[in-house]
């Protein structure tokens, strides 16, 4: 045991004997390994905001979020849908609470033409949301200020993303152009609160706002974009059956069908895995690419291009070391290779990911986003990648240095030496 | 053991230790940030899916709730997807699949089989 040991101890030994070698090791390891760190971590984080937007019981408990999502459908394509589907919903059985609400595209905002989304909920369930005690100490942590509770015809209160205030340079109390031309005649919107960066990055862009106001701003009153139904647990399937079946509507010219379109969380919850693993998997494909070659330049700088190694291990031979005691100060030393150049990697993915924010790279994954985002990108940095990410680094360092010495270990100490 | 061997051995449990403490650091933003975020998807109803911000380009990729498909899907084009610029750069992509759970009804004939 002692021997053994004797002959782990001279793996740093080794390690000290190349510096220049042992660098670009490390510094080709962590090459490899930052930019899939850091890729892998970017979808973890929206996977998790993802699962966060559904109400998902793994990431968090009792989200109070809808179970179903109800628009209209003409021609295979989502349409809004009439308002009065409200009541007839809430009668049926097993349902017990419909929203509606208005999710749509505003004209560009400000000389840079900043898109923004905005999404009208009911003015009562805004002030329900205000109004309970759990959520009420949360909201001074999301809004700078305060929810919106304009009415029909009022002024426009409107809740800006962090992203959109910091651009067209806005505070709370500020007011903004007429968003857009309505029959009611043009309203100076009035901002009210503005949402914090950190809460979730789809904020940058929104504009909250009530239901009533919405409904002014794009000027269709009686429609919602979509309802979100609340279910008693274990009805949600059976209300979407009955939504499907009993549930149509005329246009507003009486002729035109409109069926519902109904999406679960169950649904969204099987795009999750099905969209973001087949992209993942493409990405890891590129990276097992990325790592092959990886094994070919440490395999060159390794072993081949170093004659003084050859000689080293020759003299080691001569010196009476064994074939598996030389391969075993090779692995150790491959080891401590590998174990520093994934440390370092996780080290980096972890500055770029919280203290540059991502810069670049962000706007590569994220679309529409700037390479210096404006606001914290969501990243998690799951234990399987980064356990996945240090045994492939040691792989890669063993597979590049373990054949160039058994090469130079099973030759006959006075041709290696020479 | 040289001392220069014993520096390198605590120079990489120090750069060891760095990076599961980064990770811990990680960790622990991530379950203050749920929290929140959770709160704002209850003020919203639910609201962003995929890897975009606005309605500009697919709405399908910024949320399916508030789209049946992507609109600049080319379908049977190799790579057609591409072609979007919600989902061609992205390294996500939300494909729109059947669930497992639902159930296709049987489609009626048209003429009666006597």
């Amino acid at each position: 045991m002692s021997a053994f040991l004797e002959v782990v101890r001279t793996g740093p030994v080794s390690v000290l004997l190349h510096p220049l070698r042992s660098t670009v090791t490390v510094v080709a390891v962590g090459t490899v390994l930052v930019p899939y760190l850091v890729g892998l971590g970017l979808v973890e984080g929206l996977r998790q905001e993802a699962q966060l937007s559904i109400g998902d019981g793994s990431v968090v408990v009792n989200s109070g979020l809808p179970d179903l999502y109800v628009s209209g459908n003409q021609f295979g394509r989502r349409v809004p849908i009439p308002v009065q589907a409200v009541e007839e919903i809430a009668r049926m059985d097993g349902v017990t609470k419909v929203v509606s609400r208005i999710v749509g595209r505003i004209p560009p905002l400000g000389n840079e033409r900043i898109e923004a989304v905005l999404v009208g909920m009911p003015r009562a369930e805004l002030e329900r949301i205000m109004g309970s005690p759990g959520t009420s100490a949360q909201l001074t942590k999301l809004v700078d200020g305060k929810l919106p509770c304009s009415g029909t015809g009022d002024v426009p209160e409107l809740v800006l993303g962090s992203e959109l205030a910091r651009r067209l340079d806005l505070d709370v109390g500020d007011v903004l152009p007429p968003i857009s031309r309505t029959s009611g005649g043009d309203k100076t919107p009035r901002i009210t609160g503005i949402f914090r960066s950190d809460i979730s990055f789809w904020q940058a862009r929104l504009i909250l706002t009530t239901f009533e106001t919405a409904t002014d701003v794009f000027d269709q009153p009686g429609q919602a974009t979509d309802l979100l139904v609340y279910c008693q647990a274990g009805q949600p399937r059976a209300v979407e059956n009955r939504i499907r079946q009993s549930l149509a509507f005329s246009g507003s010219d009486g002729t035109a069908r409109i069926v519902p379109s109904v999406t679960s969380r169950d649904e969204l919850k099987s795009m999750l895995p099905a969209g973001l693993g087949h992209r993942e998997g493409v990405f890891n494909l590129h990276f097992v690419l990325a790592f092959v070659v990886g094994i070919l330049v440490i395999l060159v700088t390794s072993g081949f291009g170093l004659p003084e190694r050859r000689r080293e291990i020759g003299i080691l031979k001569a010196t009476g070391w064994q074939t598996d005691e030389i391969l075993l100060r090779g692995l150790v030393e491959s080891f401590l290779l590998g174990v520093a150049g994934a440390a370092g990697a996780i080290l980096l993915a972890y500055a770029w990911l919280e203290w540059l924010n991502g810069y670049w790279i962000a706007g590569i994954f994220l679309a529409g986003v700037d390479s210096n985002p404006g606001f914290p990108v969501p990243y998690v940095l799951a234990p399987v990648p980064i356990l996945l990410a240090g045994l492939l680094a040691c792989v890669l360092v063993m597979s590049g240095t373990a054949y160039s010495s058994w090469r130079a270990a099973v030759t006959p100490p006075a041709e290696a030496m020479r | 053991m040289p001392r220069r061997a014993s520096f390198l051995l605590l120079f990489i449990a120090g750069l060891v230790l760095a990076a599961v403490t980064s990770l811990g650091l990680a960790d622990r933003q991530t379950a203050g940030h749920v929290e929140s975020a959770a709160t704002f998807q209850r003020l919203t109803g639910g609201f962003g899916f995929g890897p975009v911000l606005d309605l500009s380009g697919c709405p399908y990729q910024l949320d399916p709730r508030l789209g049946t498909a992507c609109d600049f899907q080319t379908g049977p084009v190799p790579a057609g997807s591409m072609f979007c610029p919600g989902c061609g750069r992205s390294l996500f992509s939300l494909s729109q699949t059947m669930p497992a759970h639902v159930v296709v009804p049987i489609p009626e004939d048209n003429v009666r089989i006597p």
